[in-house]
This record gives C-alpha cells, sequence and structure tokens, in this order.
C-alpha cells in the first residue's frame, strides 16, 4: 500500500437537498402510489357524488309525486261534491287534467285505494311511492285493476258503478 | 427501465386523473340541473289552482233551480191558468226562454249550460183565496172546516195576513185563536195566530202585536210580530219558516226540544188540512200539495169574485242539467219543488 492510493481520494461536498434527492426511491413505486391515492380519492368523490345526486332525485321524486296526487285528491273531492249536489240523479260528472309524463326523468302510475280512501302514486326508477288520503262521500273505484300512466288523465263519476275512478285521459 | 418520468420533471400523468374526475363531476352536475328543474317544476305546479269550472258547475246548478223555482211558482200562480196542461205550458215556455236568455252570458264565461225541462211533472192541488179583506172561511161561510184530505205532502204554504182579531165574540168571530191542523190521525202539526197574549201560556207581547205558534205533536213554540194591516200585511211561509222574509225561530227551531222543525215532517202518508176559526183573521193565502181530495162546497173551481178556490197545480218539474267546461263536464237531472221542505227520507 503506498501513500499514493489514500491521496488520491479527495473528500466530497454535498451538492444535493434532501427533497431532490432520489436515493433509495422507485420511480415506478412513486407512480403506483400516486395513482393509487388519485383513484382511491377519485372513486370515493364520484361515490359521495352520486349518493348525493340519487338521493336529491328521490326527494324531488316524492315532492313531485306528492303535488300530483294532492291536485288529484282535490279533482276527486270536486267530482264527489258533483255526485253528491246531483242527489243521485248524476249521469256524467268528470274533471281533465293534464300533468307532466314523468317525474325528474322517470315513469309513474296511479291507483285509488280504500281503507282509507286514497291515491297512491309509484315512480317507476327509483321507485317511490306517495299516498295522498281523500275525503269524499261516494265509493272510491279501487278494484278496477286498472294502472293509470302520468300524463293525461280524467277523475270520473262511473254511474253504473257508483263510484269514482282515474282514467287515463 | 422506461423512462417513467419526463426530462423536465411534468406531472402529466397525474392531470389524467383529475380530467376523469372533472368529467364525472360534470355529469353529475348536469343530472343535479336536471334535479333542480324538476324541483322548480314541481313548485309551480303546487302553486296552480284547482282546475276552474268544477265549483262553478255546482254554484251554476244552484242558480238555475232557484231561478226555475221561481218559474214554475209563476206558472202555478198564473190566474189564466187553471188545468195541468196550461201550468205545463207556461212552465215549458218559461224555461226555453231562461235557457235562451242565459246563452250568451254563459259564451262569455266560457261555459256552455243546457237547461231542459224532460216533460215530466207531478200534479197537485193548489188552494188559495187572493182577496186580502176576507176571513178565511170556507165558500159556505163556515168558520171550522176541512180544506182537504188524504194529502201526501203540502209545500209553499204562505198566508198573507191583512187582520187578526181574537177575543171578540161578535158574530162569527171567537175568541179562540185561528187555527190551521195537519193530521194523519196519530200526529198532527198546528199552526195559531192570535192577537190575544192570553192565548198562548208564558207568551207576553203588546197590543200592536201578534203572536204566531207552531205545535208539532204537542210541543210548541212561538213568535211574535208586528199587528198587520191592510196596508201593511204580514207574509207568513210555513215550509220556509219566515215571517215578512225573516227567519222566525220558533218555525224552525222549537224551543221545548231545541229539535229542527220541517214542516209536515212527523206526518205520515195521508193527512188532512183543517182551519179552526178562520173567521178571526183575514187575508190571502196559498198552498199546494200531493194528492188528497177537498169535500164539496168547499172551495170554488177557479178565481171567482175572491172566495177561496181549487185549481190544478205542478207540484214538481224535473229538469235536465248540463254544465261543460274545457276540463269539466257535469250532466245531471234534478227536481224543481218550490217551497217544499227537504226531509231525511
Amino acid at each position: 500500500m503506498t501513500d499514493d492510493t489514500a491521496t488520491d481520494i479527495e473528500p466530497t461536498t454535498p451538492t444535493t437537498s434532501f427533497a431532490t434527492a432520489s436515493r433509495a426511491v422507485s420511480i415506478t413505486l412513486n407512480y403506483i402510489l400516486v395513482l393509487a391515492i388519485a383513484a382511491l380519492l377519485v372513486s370515493g368523490l364520484m361515490l359521495a357524488g352520486g349518493v348525493f345526486v340519487e338521493d336529491q332525485r328521490e326527494r324531488v321524486i316524492e315532492n313531485e309525486l306528492s303535488v300530483i296526487g294532492h291536485h288529484l285528491a282535490g279533482d276527486l273531492e270536486a267530482v264527489d261534491r258533483m255526485v253528491q249536489a246531483g242527489g243521485g240523479d248524476v249521469e256524467r260528472a268528470e274533471i281533465d287534467r293534464s300533468f307532466q309524463g314523468s317525474v325528474t326523468g322517470t315513469s309513474y302510475d296511479i291507483t285509488l285505494e280504500e281503507n282509507p280512501d286514497r291515491v297512491v302514486l309509484t315512480s317507476t326508477t327509483p321507485e317511490v311511492v306517495v299516498e295522498v288520503q281523500v275525503n269524499v262521500d261516494t265509493d272510491i273505484g279501487h278494484d278496477t285493476g286498472e294502472l293509470v300512466d302520468g300524463g293525461d288523465m280524467s277523475v270520473q263519476y262511473d254511474p253504473d258503478e257508483e263510484h269514482l275512478v282515474i282514467i287515463d285521459g | 427501465m422506461a423512462d417513467l418520468m419526463s426530462a423536465d420533471g411534468s406531472e402529466r400523468s397525474r392531470g389524467q386523473m383529475l380530467l376523469v374526475a372533472v368529467l364525472v363531476l360534470a355529469a353529475a352536475f348536469i343530472v343535479l340541473a336536471l334535479v333542480v328543474n324538476s324541483a322548480i317544476f314541481t313548485e309551480n305546479l303546487a302553486t296552480q289552482d284547482d282546475v276552474a269550472g268544477a265549483e262553478e258547475a255546482i254554484e251554476e246548478r244552484a242558480a238555475v233551480e232557484d231561478n226555475l223555482e221561481e218559474i214554475l211558482r209563476d206558472a202555478n200562480h198564473d190566474e189564466e191558468a187553471h188545468f195541468e196542461s196550461q201550468i205545463e205550458d207556461r212552465f215549458s215556455s218559461g224555461v226555453n226562454s231562461y235557457e235562451h236568455l242565459e246563452r250568451l252570458p254563459q259564451s262569455y264565461r266560457t261555459q256552455i249550460v243546457d237547461v231542459q225541462y224532460t216533460d215530466s211533472y207531478t200534479p197537485g192541488i193548489r188552494i188559495a183565496q187572493n182577496d186580502h179583506e176576507r176571513n178565511f172561511t170556507n165558500i159556505e161561510g163556515e168558520t171550522s172546516y176541512v180544506l182537504t184530505e188524504g194529502v201526501s205532502k203540502t209545500r209553499d204554504v204562505v198566508f198573507n195576513f191583512t187582520h187578526i182579531d181574537t177575543g171578540s165574540t161578535v158574530g162569527l168571530l171567537t175568541d179562540d185563536p185561528f187555527e190551521m191542523e195537519l193530521d194523519d190521525g196519530d200526529n198532527t202539526v198546528i199552526f195559531e195566530a192570535s192577537s190575544d197574549s192570553t192565548d198562548f201560556l208564558g207568551v207576553s207581547f203588546d197590543d200592536d202585536q201578534v203572536a204566531y205558534r207552531i205545535g208539532v205533536d204537542g210541543e210548541h213554540a212561538v213568535c211574535v210580530s208586528e199587528e198587520p194591516s191592510g196596508d201593511n200585511p204580514s207574509e207568513v211561509d210555513l215550509t220556509a219558516g219566515t215571517i215578512n222574509g225573516e227567519p222566525c225561530e220558533a218555525f224552525q227551531r222549537l224551543q221545548d226540544t231545541g229539535a229542527n222543525f220541517e214542516f209536515g215532517a212527523n206526518l205520515e202518508d195521508e193527512y188532512q188540512i183543517e182551519f179552526s176559526d178562520a173567521a178571526n183573521v183575514e187575508g190571502s193565502y196559498s198552498m199546494i200539495h200531493l194528492d188528497g181530495s177537498t169535500r164539496d162546497d168547499t172551495f170554488e173551481s177557479h178565481p171567482d169574485d175572491g172566495d177561496p178556490y181549487e185549481v190544478d197545480a205542478i207540484y214538481d218539474a224535473y229538469i235536465s242539467y248540463t254544465y261543460h267546461t274545457h276540463n269539466v263536464a257535469y250532466e245531471t237531472d234534478f227536481r224543481v219543488a218550490p217551497g217544499e221542505v227537504q226531509t231525511d227520507d
């Protein structure tokens, strides 16, 4: 061993900062980690956003069906008053209505139920059910087996069956 | 090894994830816009009124019924019409005139209202006296007599008193109140008119007043009113329960029990109508009854010199009513019987 070898090694001074140090760092792993974290954040955001939108949509559908249901209930009670005023000799009593065919992008249908007398509105997707009670003296035609689609409809008195019905307009 | 980072250290790979996320968020906002739009439409729909025409259909029917009742009343009271056919002709033409008269105003209100007489009516008998200065005796001058018997219903019972005198026994006068009694053998309705405050127990009134008492199966109620005169007659409508157009509490509610009084509601079929002490009052009267027959020498067959008379009448008539607007249709038949008390039957 000569002294010349020891004298060839020169002390080095650090020229890079800790932040830019790339020792013991895998570029691939760095890339994967960033993608994974970003994907998790974005998917979480999308999930929360989707749930929020769906929840708001159901609430708006419920509100719309409730409004339509109350209008129909008012029409049923108005037809009932016409029937009662006629004293049993009514040949025809009807009110025609025109509502939107879908609520917040989904279709809906309408039926009448009794005990208690009520109008039942059901949307297709998502399935939201709204019931609105009516106060009438005339019987409700609840067993017609017909589902009335949203849109143009007519609230009528059936003099043969002596009950109130809702049919497609 | 692949160069996963560009030489200048830019971060385009992370930008692509953000781009995807932003696109998804944009789609979510679009869906939210649809939801908000639906919510706004719902609020607008909620503020809309009910369909116009539903209540108007009923109100118009009531107005038509009121007007046709007046037309029927005028037809029955027409002194030139003594027979059913004549009265029916007058009523039918009255209905047609009314219907034509109402067409133009209804068209302004975007209504189509059709009123037709169905040529169906129930015949009755009208008993009346037109002379305001005559007492209520029959054509034979009897003060107590049966007007008619075998009656099933009575309506439009109206007295126009010009004089009530109770307490004197001069001539035909008696000291008992004038009385009209409806009696089916088990149940009674009594109407009395008196100027003597001692006639009705518990009731006091002044000398310039008279009292009218209603009795239903022994329960009574009294109304006090001003004394009538030739210039100021008192109109007593028993079926409407009014005196000079104002409601009489006694006629509408028996004071003893609080029950509602409905003229003749407690009577079964086939009752008789009788006057007693008929000389004690003067004025005119009219009533229409269903079924029943009068005895001979009670009434004239037509208005003559002010004596009481009986003539044909229409007790009720049937009308076809149709109401249409853009959204409402209402078709019904109804019955016109002015002055008839509606019972629970």
